[in-house]
């Protein structure tokens, strides 16, 4: 997370830091596109504090944070877009890594665009990403 | 076939291609590799009043999609090896 706010480097006050591509969007508007989800959003702040996890884990902590049952079939709709469409689309923009044969979600460097927006979001939805059981040991 | 009223056309694929496969919903290779699942439910879930069907190849298998009186269907073809 950003610790000094004025420190922003990317500002597009003076021309253009974020790099535009060929194809007519930027790689401000792809970011944007891969953070336009809430699970999404969620699932990075997680991985900014836990690093690495298990796709159970990441399951339970989506789970805890919108009160929903395990074992019930909201929870399995959950797992079935992390799979299928929320990691394997934050992967194809770089922003984690998923091992699907081991289930492991990895974070990666963020841009500091993404961390920026990461850091609003997370204040404007209340998400901590911490894990609430090591915190209690 | 799925014929559950709230399930979206993404988790219907997922679900029939489990059946087929027999295999768990989160051990399938990601259907991402295949087709972009909110643009499948982008696709399918305006409500135009026009049919829309997509239908996408998977390894060994076509899976076809549309939804029906507001229900996701899927067919699942397999492939004669």
């Amino acid at each position: 997370m950003s610790d000094d706010a004025c420190s922003n480097d990317i500002t597009v006050r003076n021309g253009r830091s974020v790099p535009h591509r060929g194809d007519g969007g930027s790689d401000l508007d792809r970011f944007f596109e891969a953070l336009a989800d809430d699970h999404r959003r969620r699932v990075l702040i997680c991985l900014q504090c836990r690093g690495t996890v298990g796709l159970q884990d990441l399951a339970d902590f989506l789970a805890d944070q919108e009160d929903i049952d395990r074992g019930g079939e909201a929870f399995e709709r959950l797992q079935i877009n992390l799979v299928h469409l929320h990691l394997p689309k934050l992967a194809d923009h770089g922003l984690l890594s998923f091992d699907q044969r081991t289930n492991t979600i990895s974070d990666e460097s963020l841009p500091k665009a993404v961390e920026e927006i990461l850091d609003l979001a997370a204040g404007l939805e209340g998400v901590d990403g911490s894990d609430p059981a090591t915190e209690s040991e | 076939m799925r014929n559950d009223p709230s399930a979206r056309p993404r988790h219907a694929v997922v679900e029939a291609l489990a059946e087929v496969r027999n295999a768990g919903a989160v051990d399938l290779t990601t259907v991402y590799e295949y087709i972009e699942p909110a643009a499948l439910d982008a696709l399918l879930l305006h409500n135009s009043g026009t049919d829309v069907s997509v239908t996408f190849s998977v390894p060994d298998a076509t899976v076809a999609v549309w939804v029906d009186d507001e229900r996701a269907v899927v067919e699942v073809t397999e492939k004669s090896r």
